[in-house]
């Protein structure tokens, strides 16, 4: 697998779409970056924006959606959790830092939500 | 006078970037477009000694192939370079040509080779693989000390020494009379490193001839846009 641009959702977990044929999606739900913000941004759209946390945007749509993959099965994770979490993503602009922040911020959102 | 609210800008273009609706050289469309790809040198320093290109003519979607033949016959200059400078004594750098493909050596790995066009990117660099290119490897430098020592393998034979220029600035001899009164002296060696720029997208291009107005539009994603013009 590369750099993780092109991860989507299957079942609601996050694969790189480029490392799985498409009959194996077979009967699965699959959500794009495009499906993920369908009724209004998500908190981890949202914190990328806020935070400062893409430049040139290609890696974007793959950091956010592992960020939401992340944030589901470990809701509050540290940056180092974060960073590991991420490592399949390759960022060659912006750099990490902000995007750790992001998922962070997007982490507090998503716990007042739930709260 | 109002304090000055510290508050977060918001960048304008990124909600197409966080929605997946961005675009990127790669998006480009327009009916009847073609992909090019560029055969490029798997050696360092190294002589062409054969190419053969007719099997890449050959395969399937393929719509052109251009060489070295082909930039010369039509005409074209060489890559320009940005920069020439002098030295305190008036000599000028000396500029080595750089090929838009290279004919009969190349000098880098990656520098371009063969020019494939295709209806489909995945068709030019599939025939892209069927070029016959051999080459007869020469000995490399990669260092400063490597490219400068007595026997180094010479570039360019407009270039002794492989050297394009010898420069200093400044005023020697008030350096040295300073030193010269200096309680203490030291003396370092700096060695620059070099650089070289990444680029956020990929060098891309995409271009299209309005024949109705006689003018060839191109759009690259690009900071020079200036010295565009000089190619």
């Amino acid at each position: 697998s590369q750099c993780g641009c092109c991860t989507v959702h299957v079942d609601g977990m996050a694969v790189k779409s480029c490392t799985m044929l498409a009959v194996q999606a077979d009967g699965c739900s699959v959500t794009t970056i495009e499906g993920l913000g369908a009724d209004g941004l998500h908190p981890v759209q949202v914190a990328f924006s806020q935070c400062h946390g893409l430049q040139c945007g290609f890696c974007t749509p793959g950091m956010v959606m592992a960020s939401v993959d992340l944030l589901r099965r470990n809701p509050q994770p540290t940056p180092a959790e974060i960073a590991e979490g991420l490592a399949g993503n390759l960022c060659r602009c912006t750099g990490y830092v902000n995007i750790i922040r992001a998922v962070q911020q997007a982490s507090e959102i998503l716990q007042k939500e739930a709260s | 006078m109002n304090a000055p609210t510290a508050q977060v800008l918001l960048r304008k273009e990124d909600q197409r970037l966080i929605t997946g609706t961005g675009q990127f050289s790669a998006d480009a469309q327009a009916a009847g477009m073609c992909h090019g790809h560029v055969i490029r040198s798997p050696h360092a320093h190294a002589r062409i000694t054969h190419l053969d290109v007719s099997a890449v003519r050959a395969a399937p979607g393929v719509r052109q192939v251009l060489t070295a033949q082909d930039v010369q016959a039509a005409g074209f200059a060489d890559l320009p370079n940005a920069v020439q400078v002098k030295n305190a004594q008036g000599q000028a750098q000396v500029v080595c040509a750089m090929p838009v493909l290279a004919h009969d050596r190349v000098l880098f790995v990656g520098q371009p080779l063969v020019w494939v066009v295709a209806d489909t990117a995945l068709q030019a660099q599939d025939a892209a693989e069927l070029a016959d290119i051999g080459y007869e490897t020469l000995d490399v430098v990669v260092t400063f000390a490597d490219a400068t020592a007595p026997g180094a393998v010479q570039l360019h034979p407009q270039a002794p020494g492989n050297t394009s220029v010898k420069f200093e600035a400044g005023d020697r001899a008030a350096v040295d009379a300073a030193f010269a009164k200096a309680h203490f002296v030291s003396d370092i060696a700096v060695e620059s490193q070099r650089l070289v720029g990444a680029p956020m997208e990929p060098r891309a291009v995409w271009a299209w001839h309005d024949e109705a107005q006689g003018l060839t539009h191109v759009h690259t994603p690009s900071q020079g846009v200036g010295a565009w013009q000089l190619i």
